[in-house]
């Protein structure tokens, strides 16, 4: 394996049966991701991006092929397995935040350090650390529906980030944001890009696809574009 | 990991507090009731063993008894004991300390224009030491009172109020069934029992009692006896059946004419009849824990369903199916448990309550193993109800459980 290879997907199929009806979510895609690299994924409702973001976090695992995490085959993984690589090696921000809503921005963003058994004074200073970086210290004991939308997101990063993960994953992260908010969120993005971070963007829109360094496209679960922006 | 659940558990309990009430009604109703119920008839038989305790436990009572379980049965002559009974017993049994017959009924006692309905007990004088109960002033039966057939009597303090005696009816005389009967003496108090005077008694030489009330009285003559081994208890009561049955002439296939109880035995009853009683109760609360956890688990379910978006997130950020089932498991287990814990305290006021209610209630008592049985019960209720619905939230897809609106 090469070392200088983050995430390596070999012919990596999904599909479900419907019946006697096949359906290919994700058709044999073969992909490589370096570690620091910035990939946008692009492609029409339908294409299967979200599946293939499904299966990059370990939410969902590949009928056929082989995945390789840091040169680890994750393809097939118990629960536990699964978990602890969701936990520690991957950072997921989601459309609609994903905020926990009884909890406070605190509490939501000290969730996976809570999973990955941090002691309580470490979880303090992490979270404290992450939302001081995302720049809504000062909202941290409100509730995710006294946030607006542009902070709700910045806290999703933050819980996203807190475990420092090989790879952040986020899937339409700007879907639900006004422009301006939008343009703020992009920046957090390049920053924590720009700090080494590995970061895998889904979206729709092509503004967004060409802000990063790279965008596959796909269509009917194939790649069937590759730009470099 | 388990004071996040905890917390987590506290935290949703106090988002649906009413909701989390109701759930835990039926625990809380449950373990109130039993709580309350066992402290009632507990308190009830620790008076009872209390008071048989002051009576000394090396006391034998023998009665004539026939369990009757046919109408034949019944149209016999009803067994009766006899002196001659007595006398053989005290002679050929060694270990009796004091033995004494006494014969039961009931008189009407008067005064000037003033009446009492009483229990009657014709008395040996030995009874004051057999039965630990003594004379507090004047002087109690003695054998001359006995042999000349004495028209006198010692009183209960009940019966001296009620007829109106004054502090001291030494030396009066009653009216015992229009027989004139001079009062030699009056009883030690001895208070009262569910609200039922035990001071209400007229005591009369042993013989006399025979000449006023007739032959008739004979099937209510008992056999008292003290022994002066207590370990030789059982022994001795071996003793007095095979005695009897031979006096008796039973044969070998049919029961006994009389009943020997030692104080041993009179508690044993008791304490039979309470864990009927208390097996009962038990019975109930079961049921109605039953029908409260039923409650826990489903309101636990459409909890798990209202959580489904917070269950995908959670394994979405490293939740194992592990920490999802215990954080729902917790949950449930907090609120049965929270439910046996007001339903303790709940108990408890009311038993203290109704025992204070009742007049001349001896009092609640609550058994230490009661409370631990309660808590643990419950708990168990928890994790039992809790159980089902937790597996299904620890076995919701991520995917599917994110996607949830």
């Amino acid at each position: 394996m090469n070392d200088n290879i983050l995430i390596k997907l070999d012919k990596v199929s999904k599909i479900y049966k419907m019946g006697e009806v096949e359906l290919k979510a994700v058709d044999r895609i073969s992909l490589r991701i370096k570690p620091g690299e910035f990939l946008g994924i692009m492609g029409a409702s339908g294409s299967g991006k979200s599946t293939l973001m499904n299966i990059l976090g370990i939410l969902d695992s590949p009928t056929e092929g082989k995945y390789f995490l840091k040169g680890r085959d994750v393809s097939s993984l118990n629960d536990v397995e699964a978990s602890v690589i969701r936990n520690k090696e991957i950072g997921f921000v989601f459309q609609t935040f994903n905020l926990i809503k009884g909890l406070t921005a605190f509490e939501n963003v000290e969730t996976p350090l809570i999973y990955a058994g941090i002691p309580k004074k470490r979880r303090r200073e992490i979270v404290e650390y992450y939302l001081e970086k995302m720049g809504i210290a000062d909202r941290m004991n409100h509730k995710p529906n006294q946030l607006s939308g542009g902070q709700r997101q910045r806290v999703a990063i933050a819980r996203a980030l807190v475990n420092n993960p090989s790879i952040l994953l986020a899937d339409e992260p700007t879907g639900n944001l006004d422009s301006k908010t939008t343009a703020e969120i992009m920046e957090l993005f390049h920053q924590i890009h720009q700090e080494g971070k590995t970061i895998v963007l889904v979206t729709h829109e092509h503004d967004i696809g060409r802000e990063t360094e790279k965008t596959i496209v796909l269509r009917d679960g194939k790649i069937i574009e590759e730009i470099i922006n | 990991m388990i004071i996040e659940n905890v917390k987590l558990a506290l935290r949703s309990i106090r988002a649906n507090k009413l909701r989390s009430f109701l759930t835990t009604l039926g625990i809380i109703i449950g373990v109130a009731s039993v709580i309350t119920i066992i402290s009632l008839v507990q308190g009830i038989f620790n008076t009872i063993k209390v008071q048989q305790e002051q009576m000394g436990t090396n006391i034998i009572t023998i009665q004539p008894y026939r369990a009757t379980t046919n109408f034949i049965e019944l149209l016999k002559e009803p067994p009766e004991l006899t002196m001659e009974d007595a006398f053989v017993l005290k002679k050929q049994i060694e270990e009796v300390e004091n033995l004494a017959p006494i014969v039961f009924s009931s008189c009407n006692a008067s005064s000037k224009k003033l009446n009492h309905s009483s229990s009657l007990y014709g008395v040996y004088p030995l009874y004051q030491d057999i039965n630990g109960q003594y004379v507090e002033t004047g002087r109690f039966i003695n054998y001359l009172d006995l042999k000349h057939r004495r028209k006198v009597c010692v009183l209960g303090r009940e019966v001296v109020d009620n007829l109106k005696l004054g502090n001291n009816p030494v030396g009066k005389y009653i009216l015992v069934d229009n027989v004139p009967v001079k009062v030699i003496g009056v009883m030690e108090k001895k208070g009262s029992f569910f609200g039922r005077s035990m001071d209400d008694y007229v005591f009369m030489p042993f013989t006399t009692v025979i000449d006023i009330k007739g032959k008739d009285l004979k099937k209510h003559i008992y056999i008292q006896l003290t022994i002066s081994n207590l370990t030789k208890i059982n022994q001795v009561k071996e003793q007095i059946i095979k005695i009897l049955r031979t006096r008796h002439k039973i044969k070998e296939n049919e029961d006994d004419d009389f009943k020997v109880q030692t104080q041993e035995d009179i508690l044993e009853s008791f304490e039979k009849t309470t864990s009927v009683i208390t097996l009962i109760v038990a019975g109930i609360v079961g049921i109605s824990l039953i029908v409260g956890g039923i409650g826990i688990m489903n309101i636990m379910l459409v909890s798990v369903t209202e959580r489904t978006k917070e269950i995908g997130i959670r394994k979405a950020v490293g939740a194992t199916k592990k920490n999802i089932l215990y954080q729902f498991l917790v949950e449930s287990v907090i609120l049965s448990l929270t439910g046996g814990v007001i339903g303790i305290v709940l108990g408890f006021v009311l038993g203290f309550l109704i025992s204070k209610l009742i007049p001349n209630f001896p009092g609640m008592y609550v058994p230490f193993g009661g409370i631990v049985l309660a808590f643990l019960f419950s708990s168990l209720v928890g994790v039992i109800f809790g159980v089902f619905p937790a597996y299904k939230a620890a076995q919701l897809n991520p995917i599917d459980a994110l996607r949830y609106e």
